[in-house]
Formats: C-alpha cells, sequence, structure tokens
C-alpha cells in the first residue's frame, strides 16, 4: 500500500487519513504537511488510521505532538479506527487521556 | 520446528522497514495470526531504530545485527545489537516519555512499547561499547476457526 496522506474539510471538521505506515520514515514529511493542512480551517480534527498498516512510537511523536499545536489554538483532536495491536500502543503511552477515540468517522 | 537467520545492516533509518519485513517474512512458514505478525513488526522496529537513532546517532556506516531463532513452534527470540553509544541508566531509559532526543518529537515510548508487546526483555548495555537487546514472545496458537 502507498504511504501518503489525504485530507477533507467537512462542516468546519478536517480530517485526516494515514494510509499504509506511519512510521520514522515518514514522520518527517507527514508533520510539515499536517501544520499546513491545519492552516485551512480553525475545527477540530480527527485523524483516521483505517488504512494504516503499521505505526510505530515515532507515529505516536507525530500524534502527540499535533495534539499539542491544536491545543494551543483550543482544538480538539480525535482518533479513529486504530488496528488492535496500534490501539494496545496508544492507550500504553496514554494518549486516550488526552484525545478522544471513535470506531469510525462519522461526518 | 528450529530455525534462525541472522542479518546485518548499515545503521540508516530506512533500514528499519526492511528489517521488520525480513522478520515478518522469516516468520511465514509458522502462519502466525496478523496481531502477533504486527506485534513482532512493532517491537524489532523499536529495537532496531533505537539502535540506528541512539546507538549510531543515525551514522550510515555502522552496522546493526539482528538475529532471529525459532525455538519451537511458538516461541520467538529476536536480538539487535549496536557496537555504538550504550545507554547511561537502563532503569530511566526504560521509563514512558524518557527521551534523551527531545528535539526529535518522539514519544520516548521505544522500550516501553517493546517490553509490553513481548514476554521477555533482556537489555545489556555498556558505554561506548554498545547495546543488545534479547527479546522473547510467544505465538497465540494459529486456530482457523478463530479467523474466518
Amino acid at each position: 500500500m502507498e504511504n501518503k496522506i489525504t485530507y477533507e474539510i467537512v462542516q468546519h471538521q478536517t480530517v485526516i487519513h494515514f494510509f499504509g505506515e506511519v512510521d520514522i520514515n515518514h514522520v518527517g514529511y507527514y508533520r510539515s504537511k499536517i501544520q499546513t493542512i491545519f492552516l485551512l480551517d480553525d475545527g477540530d480534527v480527527i485523524f483516521d488510521f483505517k488504512n494504516t498498516t503499521f505505526i510505530d512510537s515515532a507515529g505516536i511523536g507525530l500524534v502527540l505532538g499535533r495534539f499539542q499545536s491544536l491545543e494551543m489554538q483550543q482544538r480538539k483532536l480525535s482518533l479513529c479506527a486504530l488496528s488492535k495491536t496500534a490501539y494496545k500502543v496508544f492507550e500504553l503511552s496514554g494518549l486516550f487521556e488526552l484525545m478522544d477515540y471513535l470506531q469510525e468517522v462519522k461526518l | 520446528m528450529k530455525n534462525e537467520m541472522d542479518l546485518s545492516f548499515t545503521a540508516k533509518i530506512e533500514n528499519e522497514s526492511f528489517a521488520r519485513t525480513c522478520v515478518a517474512s522469516f516468520l511465514t512458514p509458522l502462519n502466525p495470526c496478523i496481531d502477533d505478525v504486527v506485534e513482532i513488526k512493532t517491537i524489532i522496529g523499536e529495537a532496531v531504530s533505537n539502535a540506528i537513532i541512539h546507538g549510531y546517532n543515525n551514522d550510515g556506516v555502522s552496522k546493526v545485527l539482528l538475529s532471529v531463532m525459532i525455538e519451537n513452534q511458538q516461541t520467538i527470540k529476536m536480538i539487535v545489537q549496536d557496537f555504538g553509544k550504550g545507554i547511561k541508566n537502563i532503569e530511566e531509559a526504560k521509563k514512558p516519555m524518557f527521551t534523551s532526543k527531545k528535539e526529535l518529537e518522539h514519544a520516548g515510548m521505544g522500550l516501553t512499547i517493546i517490553e509490553a508487546l513481548s514476554d521477555r526483555l533482556e537489555i545489556i548495555s555498556t558505554l561506548d561499547l554498545g547495546t543488545k537487546l534479547i527479546m522473547v514472545k510467544s505465538l497465540q496458537q494459529y486456530d482457523e476457526t478463530k479467523h474466518d
């Protein structure tokens, strides 16, 4: 599967879809791309991992960093559709104490 | 079934994905379930990126060694070794959210994740001599009736 991110902004809500691997090789590029997407709207954000095949701790760092950047603008970040293993490591990292988890994206 | 593999590769971060994919292919004959494969890939990914980034500072020259041993149908032993910087304080490094490279926006979760996903983690490290991670993981019994 191709590694990429896509986004849509629907009703003042930004959804970012992650495809393929969200690992140490890709987080640098994704970070700057996501920061640019954040500038397009000032509403809440959902990260959708439905089509993500692999996430490592660099991916967790990416999510945490974006959460902090949104928090400074009083915007909310929610996470969606993680794999079983990814859910486990996100939980371990305490991310669900900071962010909501959704089973699927509902717009 | 006893089986072993050894792999040696340069400390370049793009080799992290190569290493975890290699291990997943090596384990294919065991017919592991998808959750086990993803967990093992995560364990290998974290261990190898630690060796490359922290052990060798991403120098693109030094070698990381990776061995995988299938001890029986269910038990996998994985060893990731570098001859780099070593860990100053292992207990501190294992703490969640600890990172020695804050500027990289890493979560500091690598060792915590490895410890949580594997059955056993042993860290042998000496400053300026390197670090060796020994990880053992048991596979779930593959049962086709549960994977319809």
